[in-house]
């Protein structure tokens, strides 16, 4: 497997957004590359490069499926929504996710007296 | 979509990919352009907003494919540019796998084709042939059984399995109706031959019980080769008939296609039953050793308690059919003989057997050669990585992980084996059959068929890949690189060094053991070769006289005579005779002896040789007369009563020179008294090996093979026999013509074969070991030039320099030759009997053997190493100094 492009972001953090924004419908990859941008409020910079292998992964994993569509200006767009097998994934990812910032603001936090 | 395939469907999604993301910019350039932008500003923002277009495809569609086989690919192809771009590393590395892979496989599969592969038929591992064995070590190899012990053999063990009889294999003048008459190697077998090999018929019927009784049809079974042959496969050809051995025979069937008789040197195409070629007389007889005997051992029996029952028949058969008509000597030698079975998938393997130890030995050399080569191979690749250390520090600091530079290296040594196995199997095919005129067993049929099969493709691949580990693992963990190499800042290549010094050790000290391997033999043939024999085998060539079936001895008697005294009138034919045993010819026999004038003290040995001779023997084998006259014509014609006797006889029973004249009585009934007429000098008569006899030479009308002495070429002089023989009997006619130097040779052939092979090899180890030592020590100096210029800046001599550089190489191949001879030491304590049985007049443990090779080699090595050693000490400081 290629290594993973996201090396700003922790392993596993782009396929969670992905997932993420994909629960309230399906999304072209451009329109999912502008939310995700939009909700992180331009905080967490996603390469939109990296997103297509991305999301090659998911769809060979299961987690997505995709089907031709017509965008807004009538131009043809691939449609990329989750599948149950990604909702799942994402559960885990999210829980997981969960400790960790837990387990960072134990760390950072000053020990109180 | 997958209904088109897994290409098309590859296609289509790498299609949808770019499609995907070329709507993604389409998008994006649009949004742009309505906020405002220019076209193309709008264009150029988008991409660099979504970055590396062509890499984010790329890494889309690797997602897809089979990440390693596309990895693999890309090493592959990458490591041919490398091999390509470096063509000396490559050609020496190549060419060193290619020339110890080929070795080995040339070796094996000789040993496969003469000794290993089984038979062609079902169950061959069932297959054992009835061996025979002296205690006393006499009498090994041939092992033949009379007609009568070999049926109550079968009988003894008929619960346990099936014991098969076949006759000598020859070439027969075969005359079938469809062609010209040609030698085709013809054998008589017993009826159950192919029932109990499984041998199926593709046409017609195979041998039957009834074949092969008295009285029995002549039938003859032929190989499907020949059938296909001769009669283009037609099944007309059953019930035609065939000449074999001048009487006619009526072909009833064809064995199954592949099979081609029990020796795979002999190929056998035509089958005829035993009873047909042999007259009842000789298959009563119990002294005439003729047949040897296979058996299939059924599947449940045990093969030691078969073995056992043999030999209990045998001893039984001996005590009762052999022994009363013997005297006490050969009851001795009988009661050593011993009988066992011995499992051979491959039936008799003759000439294989007989090579198994010299070639045994030759395998073993080649693995040494093979570790040397690995060494090389290994050490070329180290000082190469080390030169690519920037190159793979690079690699690694762009991102490549440890694991794929190792993959890489790795994959570069598979290419350079793959490269290697495919010239050393090529080399392999074409050296099995150069080697088969080596064995003057196989040398004149070269029937032998050496063509590799899938087992000695799977030996190349299994070795190679053996070989791919041993020198490709070590320098690809040491070449991962780190980063830091790129910067200059790694470690020193000290561990490199470390690495070579050993590889050099190791290629030093196998190389001694490979020269004095190769020393023994060496002086082996030299002593085989110089031996005194006794007789002078130039000049003489041999022949054998086949009289028709019949012939009375008057006449067999008259052909002798008139045969010598023809040869003899002819230009050219210095001396003619003939003897029985002839010169390192078969058999032979002997006798005790009563002599006139010595009284033999209890027990004393009075066995001699006993040798049946023409006239002048002397002239003809060029014998050295020492006392006295040689047998003339009217000795033979006379009948008279007179001998000659060798010099060990004279010294042993005749004490001085009053020898001539004395009395010599051969038992018997009536005992028969002979003159000493002359005295011979000692004559190696049953072959080199064979102590030196006590000898007579009795006179004979008839007995043996010729030897006929001339200056001229062998050719001239078998043209001259031919036109003697048959003019005088035209119905007799000449086998076996060869000069006697030829068998001389021969008979020193498993040394000759083991002394150029293991001399062939050691100078290839001595090559290589050198080139790695050069390529150390010149690696080295290159290493040290800015030591060195400090050194002759501070005022060091060239010679100073030049000692230093030699010091380390010469220490270094010291404990090379030591360990060397360390080696060979175990090795040779190790193989002792192996090797002690095809030496001859050298001891393994002579000084000299061991000496010499060490010597050679710490010159060989001073020799290599002092040229870095001189370019060290001619380093200019300042050009060093600076280059760095």
């Amino acid at each position: 497997m290629t290594e993973t492009p996201t090396r700003d972001l922790f392993p596993g953090a782009l396929e969670m957004m992905i997932l993420q924004t994909l629960r309230r419908g399906p999304l072209h990859g451009y329109a999912l590359a502008q939310l995700i941008k939009q909700t992180s409020e331009d905080l967490l910079q996603v390469e939109e490069g990296s997103l297509y292998p991305a999301l090659q992964r998911m769809l060979k994993a299961g987690w997505l499926a995709a089907e031709w569509g017509v965008s807004a200006r009538n131009r043809r767009i691939r449609a990329y929504r989750i599948t149950p097998a990604g909702r799942k994934q994402l559960e885990r990812h999210v829980s997981s996710f969960d400790r960790m910032i837990e387990g960072i603001a134990r760390v950072m936090r000053p020990v109180k007296s | 979509m997958s209904r088109l395939g897994p290409w098309r469907d590859r296609r289509s999604r790498d299609q949808q990919i770019a499609d995907d993301i070329s709507a993604h910019l389409a998008e994006r350039i649009d949004d742009l352009i309505e906020a405002g932008w220019s076209a193309a500003d709008a264009r150029r923002e988008a991409r660099r907003e979504f970055g590396n277009v062509a890499l984010s495809i790329e890494d889309s569609r690797q997602v897809w494919s089979w990440a390693w086989l596309e990895h693999a690919r890309q090493d592959l192809r990458y490591a041919i540019r490398t091999l390509i771009a470096s063509p000396i590393f490559t050609i020496a590395a190549a060419g060193s796998l290619a020339l110890g892979l080929g070795a080995a496989t040339t070796v094996f599969s000789l040993l496969h084709a003469a000794l290993w592969r089984p038979l062609p038929l079902p169950a061959p591992q069932e297959l054992a042939e009835v061996w025979c064995h002296s205690s006393t070590g006499d009498f090994a190899g041939d092992c033949s059984y009379s007609y009568p012990l070999a049926m109550q053999l079968g009988q003894a063990v008929r619960s346990s399995g099936e014991v098969i009889a076949v006759g000598q294999s020859a070439p027969l003048d075969v005359r079938l109706a469809a062609g010209p008459g040609q030698p085709i190697i013809g054998q008589a077998v017993s009826a159950n031959y192919f029932s109990a090999l499984r041998v199926g018929a593709a046409a017609g019927r195979l041998l039957a019980a009834a074949d092969d009784l008295d009285g029995g049809a002549r039938v003859a079974v032929l190989s499907e080769r020949l059938w296909r042959g001769r009669f283009g496969a037609n099944p007309q050809a059953i019930g035609t008939p065939v000449r074999y051995q001048g009487e006619p025979y009526t072909i009833v069937g064809v064995a199954a296609a592949g099979f081609s008789g029990t020796d795979a040197e002999a190929p056998v195409d035509l089958w005829v039953p035993l009873a047909s070629v042999t007259a009842p007389a000789m298959r009563a007889n119990a002294h005439a050793n003729w047949l040897r005997l296979l058996m299939r051992v059924h599947p449940g029996a045990s093969v030691p308690a078969t073995a056992a029952i043999l030999e209990g028949t045998f001893r039984g058969f001996v005590a009762q059919a052999v022994v009363p008509d013997l005297d006490a000597r050969w009851k001795a030698v009988l009661d050593a003989q011993h009988v066992s079975l011995r499992v051979a998938p491959s039936g008799f393997a003759t000439t294989g057997r007989k090579y198994e130890e010299p070639l045994a030995l030759i395998f073993g050399a080649i693995s040494l050669v093979l570790v040397i080569a690995c060494a090389n191979v290994a050490n070329l690749t180290l000082a190469r990585n080390t030169a690519r250390r920037g190159e793979l520090a690079m690699r690694r600091a762009l991102g490549a992980s440890a694991g794929r530079i190792v993959r890489q290296l790795l994959v570069e040594s598979c290419v350079l084996t793959v490269l290697g196995a495919s010239i050393g199997f090529v080399l392999a095919i074409v050296a099995a059959r150069a080697i088969l005129p080596f064995v003057p067993e196989l040398g004149s049929r070269a029937t032998l068929d050496v063509r590799p099969d899938a087992s000695v493709v799977a030996f190349c691949i299994i070795t190679a890949a053996t070989a791919t580990v041993l020198f490709g693992l070590g320098p690809a963990m040491r070449g991962r690189g780190r980063e830091g190499h790129l910067l200059g800042t790694g470690p020193r290549v000290t561990a490199r060094s470390a690495a070579g010094r050993l590889l050099v050790v190791v290629q030093f000290a196998t190389s001694l053991v490979l020269l004095v391997v190769a020393g023994l033999f060496l002086r082996t043939l030299r002593g085989m070769d110089t031996a005194d024999l006794g007789f002078r085998p130039d000049h003489v060539v041999t022949f054998d006289l086949s009289l028709p079936p019949g012939t009375p001895p008057s006449r067999t008697i008259g052909d002798y005579r008139a045969i010598v005294a023809a040869l003899r009138t002819r230009a050219g034919i210095e001396a003619a005779t003939y003897a029985w045993p002839s010169l390192y010819g078969h058999g032979g026999w002997s006798t005790s002896v009563d002599v006139e004038g010595h009284r033999p003290v209890p027990g004393e040995d009075m066995e001699v040789g006993a040798i049946s001779v023409g006239p002048h023997f002397v002239e003809a084998a060029s014998v050295r007369l020492l006392a006295g006259r040689g047998l003339e014509d009217r000795d033979i014609t006379t009948n008279a009563q007179v001998l000659m006797v060798n010099e060990s006889f004279a010294r042993a029973f005749l004490g001085g020179t009053a020898a001539i004249g004395r009395h010599v009585t051969v038992p018997g009934d009536p005992p028969q008294v002979y003159q000493v007429v002359g005295i011979v000098g000692d004559v190696r008569h049953y072959g080199l090996r064979e102590k030196v006899w006590r000898m007579i030479y009795l006179p004979s009308g008839s007995n043996g093979g010729f030897l006929v002495r001339s200056a001229t070429t062998v050719a001239a002089v078998a043209s001259v026999i031919r036109s003697a023989v048959s003019d005088v009997d035209p119905a007799a006619s000449v086998e076996h013509i060869r000069s006697l130097g030829a068998v001389v040779d021969a008979s020193a052939a498993r040394e000759r074969l083991t002394a150029i092979a293991s001399t062939v090899l050691a100078i290839y180890a001595v090559v290589v070991a050198s080139v790695g030592l050069y390529g150390l020590v010149a690696y080295g100096v290159a290493q040290r030039r800015r030591e060195l210029a400090i050194r002759v800046v501070l005022g060091a001599t060239r010679r100073s320099i030049q000692w230093l550089v030699l010091r380390r190489t010469l220490a270094l191949v010291f404990v090379g030759i030591g360990a060397g001879a360390g080696m060979a030491m175990l090795l040779l304590r190790w193989l002792g009997s192996l090797i002690e049985g095809l030496l001859y007049g050298v001891s393994m443990t002579d000084v000299a053997v061991l000496a010499v090779p060490g010597v050679v080699l710490a010159i060989v090595a001073s020799v290599v190493g002092l040229a870095p050693a001189r370019q060290a000490a001619h380093t200019d400081p300042m050009t060093a100094c600076r280059a760095e």
